[in-house]
């Protein structure tokens, strides 16, 4: 991103490589609409080459992604006049997550899990799906909103406790 | 998860028809732009003279020093684009116009001569000029570049506009009065800076 940043237009598609696949599964676990999500994948892409100069010297580009293509995405759900909760496959995203419990639990069990996810604070999920489903650090899912890290932590820990799992692999 | 390869094509084609500057190029036209800004409010002091009136030519150093220290933290926050703490980019934003304001405070607790509303107009409409001509200098050099937080940004920029405006109209006005200030100063600038906002808002989402 700092070549592509500083004018090499040859850097765009190494770091096409490197980000398209894992926006593209977050934007369709959060619209599960393919089109819309590969609609909104190309333009945070377009939203990313038009402002490569402001991303900042020595940034990080993952969560600088994630939050232009979330912007997007609140942007995209808005207009559609969907709250965020009703658009969410809460399903799929549970079982996405590293979440042993979601992994055995039966149909009965993966709907409870489900509503309990759906009727979660819009932050709260927010905190789960970058941090449990995505992968990403505390510190980075809390760039990608522009929250603290503790910030971060807490609703993290809120939706853990609300979903009733585990913190992560070692502390399931 | 992968992308087919066509759909990839046409992504690349399309980014290489879109113009985009780069870093150094956005670097070097809000450099101009500020200077542009700059230059027409040290035009207008250098032409009016600075008058302290009854004010004390440190008090006047002080808060232009401190408006301007503000603007230029504004407008460097302003080139960065992704924060953690929006509510520290808030606090800045209203930074310059918490110091106009003590302004207009300390202005209060001094004799008051008689206010006349007559008398506010060019000061807020000279405030109004001023930061209008820097802000659309570096709307122009930043139009199109933010792809994340355009409001905010847009405040930040507005504000740094707003301030150099203010600093300016402030080093050569010689009353004071309390509600002069507030309304032809402070009400100025905080007009130019929504003004500005508004317009960066939408000028400068990517």
């Amino acid at each position: 991103m700092e070549r592509y940043a500083q004018g090499d237009d040859a850097a765009f598609e190494p770091l096409y490589e490197g980000l398209a696949a894992r926006l593209r599964g977050f934007l369709r676990r959060s619209t599960n609409d393919a089109a819309l999500a590969d609609d909104l994948l190309q333009q945070t892409f377009l939203r990313m080459h038009r402002g490569r100069a402001s991303f900042e010297r020595n940034g990080a580009v993952i969560p600088w992604a994630y939050a232009i293509a979330r912007r997007l995405l609140l942007d995209a759900l808005r207009t559609r006049r969907r709250k965020p909760e009703a658009a969410l496959p809460n399903e799929e995203l549970l079982r996405s997550a590293d979440n042993p419990e979601a992994r055995v639990a039966g149909r009965e069990d993966l709907d409870q899990l489900s509503a309990k996810l759906a009727k979660l604070p819009e932050e709260h999920r927010t905190a789960f799906e970058l941090v449990r489903v995505e992968g990403l650090s505390l510190a980075e899912a809390a760039a990608v909103v522009g929250a603290t890290p503790t910030a971060m932590k807490m609703r993290a820990h809120r939706a853990y406790v609300a979903l009733g799992i585990g913190h992560g692999k070692g502390d399931a | 998860m992968s992308m087919p390869s066509e759909w990839k094509a046409k992504l690349v084609a399309e980014v290489k028809q879109t113009p985009s500057p780069t870093r150094s190029e956005l670097r070097r036209k809000t450099a101009i732009a500020a200077t542009i800004g700059l230059a027409v409010s040290a035009l207008f002091v250098g032409r009016h003279g600075i008058d302290p009136g009854p004010r004390e030519p440190f008090f006047l150093a002080a808060v232009a020093f401190i408006i301007l220290s503000f603007a230029a933290r504004t407008l460097f926050a302003a080139t960065g684009s992704l924060w953690t703490s929006p509510r520290g980019t808030q606090r800045l934003v209203a930074m310059p116009y918490v110091v106009l304001a003590a302004v207009a405070v300390a202005y209060a607790q001094g004799p008051t001569p008689p206010h006349s509303l007559r008398g506010d107009v060019p000061c807020l409409l000279t405030t109004l000029a001023l930061g209008g001509v820097f802000g659309v200098a570096i709307l122009f050099a930043r139009r199109g570049t933010e792809p994340l937080r355009p409001l905010l940004k847009g405040l930040l920029l507005a504000s740094s506009s707003a301030a150099v405006a203010g600093a300016a109209v402030f080093l050569a006005c010689p009353v004071v009065e309390h509600w002069h200030f507030a309304i032809g100063h402070l009400g100025g600038a905080l007009a130019v800076g929504g003004l500005v906002g508004v317009a960066a808002a939408r000028l400068i989402r990517a």
